[in-house]
């Protein structure tokens, strides 16, 4: 079995139930009840010409129209409206086979019928023309034929009977144009064969009279026949009842037609109310449909929303990891310089001990001068243990080694003062855009600030080239060196080689500034490398990496729109490059929003 | 005795036609006497009406289609070729002569008056004048031709395209172009015959062996067929109905047979339609076959072969008379020639 897939389907039932609808429709269109009239007023005027032209035919038979133009003025007429009845009818009935059918026989019966009759009409005119010519000089014949007689030599007797024979076969030729019977058609076929005999002989202004007069009669009785014959034919040829025929029988199917509509409109009615609920139904569908939508969206907005806590959760724990690492490197190296300055302070604690001894004696000397009575004993006691504090303090040179300490804790101090200082340089927390900033000053502070990180670890080479500043965000930017830095640093395997960052700094052009971090370590893997700038994709065990780090600088770049490319080589090592524009393009206000919400959480 | 029998056979035929009023036949039977008016609608021919309406930008454009040698496959031959209005509406030619110099095997008809031909041909083949049109352009001894190479060429001529488009919406058809001829072809009636006048009611049209004439062409029966307002162009009939004139002439041709070419029925062999004899007088040679050269002849063969007689020399003579009466009038100037006139 063929699999019908599901829109198909629907398109399927649509399109049949707009057939069906369609089907219905045009079996209820209205019926056309001016070509109905017209038909049947056609029809009618047939009829009405008919039955007139058929008195037409009479009259010129017995002589009461003097001319054929009344018998022959119908013939356009009739065919006019035959042929408006033909395509009028057939165009009402396309489409209705059966009525079709039956009147289209109806009708082409009719056709044949009128062209009959106009058949053995155009015959009777010519029959009758013939007939009235021979039945008119009859009379002249016979004048003609008894004059010629008169005035013969022939004998008395004969011209009598000639006479008698000639008016004989006048009078009954003439009645029997008039009145035919077999009985007179018997005595004129004698008259004329008389005649023949009795002028056989005679001269020939006799004989071809009478062979003129004989030859009309004649033309006269056979004519008559076959104008009776004619005329049977004709009125035998039932034309009015065929136009009544089809009168009655359109009107028959036209009633048919409309009871059929009648019907068909009915199952309209009914197929529309169960389109219409067909429609409520679907409508009751889409409404549920659409709630279920509805449900689903407010889930997955909801989720969406969560989606962004999350994200938001761990751009905020990425922060605090990088944190964390800064924090440890800090503590690190501000632990060293403030081991420094304490050793040195409490030495210094130590060599105050003889300094302080001096003092006091010192002291001591002045209350003794300056008492009423001087003791001396006790002054020479007192000037002897002087002398011995001032030079084992002169002569320890325990000043200028003071002096030394203190200038070895500022020097502690200022150490720590400068990582600060780094730190604050590193974060920027103001995270104000500023137009100079160096891109090798920003590398310096990540690596101090990475520096636990490096440290007995990895050589750094510098390739530093002769660049301007910048603008840009400085701590977003360090964001960047560091987590490519700390990726590097991460990827470095164990082994008895040197482990290199190399970190160059050149002009791509004049307006765009490149900076590599090239590290030797294992290389991106091929599968992996598609994946590596994705927001959550981290290689790292789980609980170590937030899969955020090269997301996030990959953003930070791109807003100021420059590029990070990336170029690897398993087991080679990687190169990092960063394209940064030298004038800060003007980012989209979006674009900041955005990032706002990524760094200010 | 036999004036007996005329009145008997006669005289009732009379009373009963007077009662067929013939109503309207035009102004000028109206205005003459009630007796005239009388008389006239017993006649059995009736004049041609004066007064024909037609859309005269119809008749423009079938008047300049009528005289287009471009319906002709080479460009030779107009309508009015053959059917010059100067030469009573036919050639005067035995046959008609087409493209190339071909021979028509027929007498060509006139075209005065032939929409009141019930039928067009001699053997009544088109129903009506614009079914006529077609025939003489497709006929390849007439002008060879067919509508779809006609309009090509028509179609070049702008100011012909823009002149039927002005009257046929449809414009450049072949059915708007017989429609047109046809239009015109009405047109070319030829009212006010002096035998149409007389029968108006003005006795004084006709001279008394005109009048005498007419009467002989009543009694000896040619009115039989020739009757009707176009005096013939109403009926069938067939040629020979006496006689067999085929026999007698010799040298049959397939125009011979007439209507039996349209209907293959055996009755209709040498059947023709009966033609008017309206301008007759301009209108030789005679019959189907152009053989009668002179209208005397074409009375004598009549008399021959379609009445059974002979008729007299005097008989003959006054029936031409009577003839050259038929002679109507176009653009209200007679189509008869100056020569003829002064002959009579």
């Amino acid at each position: 079995m063929k699999t019908v897939t599901t829109p198909t389907l629907y398109a399927l039932i649509a399109t049949g139930l707009v057939a069906a609808l369609g089907f219905l429709l045009v079996q209820t269109r209205a019926v056309d009840f001016d070509t109905h009239n017209e038909i049947l007023s056609s029809l009618r005027e047939l009829k009405q010409m008919d039955a007139e032209w058929n008195v037409d035919v009479l009259r010129a038979k017995t002589g009461l129209s003097s001319n054929y133009d009344k018998v022959a003025n119908p013939l356009p007429l009739i065919e006019s409206l035959k042929t408006t009845l033909n395509t009028k009818s057939r165009g009402y009935w396309q489409g209705h086979a059966d009525s079709n059918v039956r009147l289209v026989g109806m009708l082409d019966a009719y056709s044949t019928l009128m062209d009959r009759k106009i058949d053995g009409i155009e015959r009777f005119k010519s029959q009758n023309a013939i007939l009235r010519n021979s039945s008119r000089f009859l009379p002249v014949a016979a004048t003609d034929l008894a004059e010629a007689t008169r005035t013969s030599s022939i004998a008395a007797d004969k011209k009598t009977s000639i006479e008698r024979t000639l008016t004989a076969l006048l009078t009954d030729t003439m009645t029997y144009s008039l009145t035919p019977d077999a009985l007179l058609h018997e005595r004129i076929n004698t008259a004329a064969l008389q005649l023949g005999e009795l002028t056989a002989t005679l001269p020939p202004a006799v004989a071809e009279r009478a062979a003129t007069l004989v030859a009309h009669s004649g033309m006269v009785l056979k004519q008559q026949e076959s104008g009776a014959r004619l005329l049977a034919e004709l009125s035998s040829l039932p034309t009015a009842k065929a136009i009544d025929d089809l009168s009655d029988a359109h009107t028959q199917e036209n009633e048919k037609l409309l009871i059929n509509q009648q019907r068909y409109r009915q199952a309209l009615i009914a197929y529309s109310v169960f389109l219409l609920l067909l429609l409520g139904y679907a409508a009751w569908r889409l409404f549920g449909n659409y709630r279920l939508l509805n449900q689903a969206h407010l889930a997955l907005q909801a989720t969406n929303q969560n989606l962004k806590e999350s994200q938001a959760h761990l751009v905020q724990a990425e922060k605090m990891s990088a944190l964390g690492q800064m924090v440890a490197g800090i503590a690190h190296e501000i632990n060293t310089p403030l081991a420094y300055v304490k050793g040195t302070f409490s030495v210094l604690k130590d060599q105050l001990i003889p300094i302080q001894e001096l003092v006091a004696y010192s002291y001591g000397i002045t209350r003794l001068m300056s008492a009423p009575e001087r003791d001396r004993v006790a002054l020479n006691n007192q000037l002897r243990c002087i002398a011995v504090s001032a030079k084992n303090v002169v002569e320890g040179n325990i000043l200028h080694e003071m002096l030394t300490l203190l200038k070895d804790g500022i020097y502690g101090i200022e150490q720590i003062s400068e990582i600060v200082l780094n730190l604050k340089n590193f974060s920027r927390l103001d995270r104000a855009k500023v137009s100079n900033f160096s891109v090798q000053a920003g590398l310096d502070s990540t690596l101090m600030l990475a520096n636990h990180l490096l440290k007995n670890k990895v050589e750094i080479r510098k390739d530093y080239g002769q660049v301007p500043n910048i603008s840009g965000s400085p701590s977003q930017i360090n964001q960047v060196f560091l987590n490519i830095i700390s990726n590097a640093v991460q990827a470095m395997p164990e082994r008895a080689g040197p482990n290199i960052i190399t970190l160059r700094t050149a002009l791509e052009n004049s307006q765009t500034l490149r900076v590599e971090i090239q590290d030797n370590g294992n290389g991106i893997q091929k599968d992996v490398l598609p994946k590596i700038f994705d927001p959550f994709f981290t290689t790292k065990p789980i609980g170590q990496g937030t899969g955020m780090g090269l997301s996030i600088a990959y953003k930070i770049i791109q807003e100021h729109g420059g590029k990070l490319l990336v170029d690897t080589e398993t087991g080679i090592g990687t190169v990092f490059t960063i394209l940064l524009p030298i004038k800060a393009a003007q980012p989209a206000a979006e674009a900041v929003n955005d990032s706002e919400l990524l760094f200010a959480a | 005795m036999l004036n007996y029998f005329l009145s008997q056979f006669f005289g009732p035929a009379s009373r009963m036609r007077a009662n067929t009023a013939w109503v309207g036949v035009g102004c000028a039977a109206l205005l003459g006497a009630a007796g005239a008016a009388l008389a006239q609608s017993d006649e059995p021919i009736q004049p041609l009406p004066t007064d024909v309406r037609l859309d005269t930008k119809k008749v423009a454009i079938g008047e300049r289609l009528f005289n287009d040698k471009r319906l002709s496959r080479d460009n030779s031959i107009a309508c009015v070729s053959c059917h010059s209005l100067a030469k009573g509406g036919a050639d005067g030619q035995v046959s008609a002569t087409g493209i190339g110099g071909a021979k028509g095997p027929i007498n060509t008809p006139t075209v005065f008056n032939s929409s009141l031909n019930f039928r067009q041909f001699w053997d009544g083949r088109a129903a009506s004048l614009e079914e006529q049109a077609a025939g003489p352009v497709h006929n390849p001894k007439e002008m060879g031709s067919n509508w779809t190479e006609v309009l090509a060429k028509l179609a070049r001529d702008g100011a012909l395209v823009d002149q039927i488009k002005q009257s046929y919406p449809d414009g450049l058809q072949a059915k708007n172009i017989q429609d047109a001829i046809s239009v015109f072809e009405r047109s070319l009636t030829t009212p006010n015959a002096r035998f149409d006048k007389y029968l108006r009611g003005d006795k004084s049209a006709l001279s008394s062996d005109e009048l005498r004439g007419y009467q002989l062409f009543k009694v000896n029966g040619c009115v039989a067929c020739h009757q009707g307002v176009n005096i013939g162009g109403n009926m069938f009939q067939t040629f020979g109905v006496m006689g067999d004139y085929f026999a007698k002439r010799g040298d049959a041709t397939a125009a011979d047979l007439g209507r039996y070419n349209v209907t293959k029925n055996e009755a209709d062999k040498h059947v023709f339609k009966v033609p008017s004899l309206r301008n007759v007088a301009l209108t030789a040679p005679y019959f189907h076959d152009g053989s009668a050269k002179t209208l005397g002849d074409a009375v004598d063969v009549m008399f021959k072969y379609q009445l059974g007689r002979t008729s007299s020399a005097q008989d003959k003579e006054l029936i031409v008379k009577f003839l050259y009466t038929l002679t109507g009038e176009r653009n209200g100037k007679s189509l008869q020639p100056t020569d003829q006139l002064t002959a009579r």
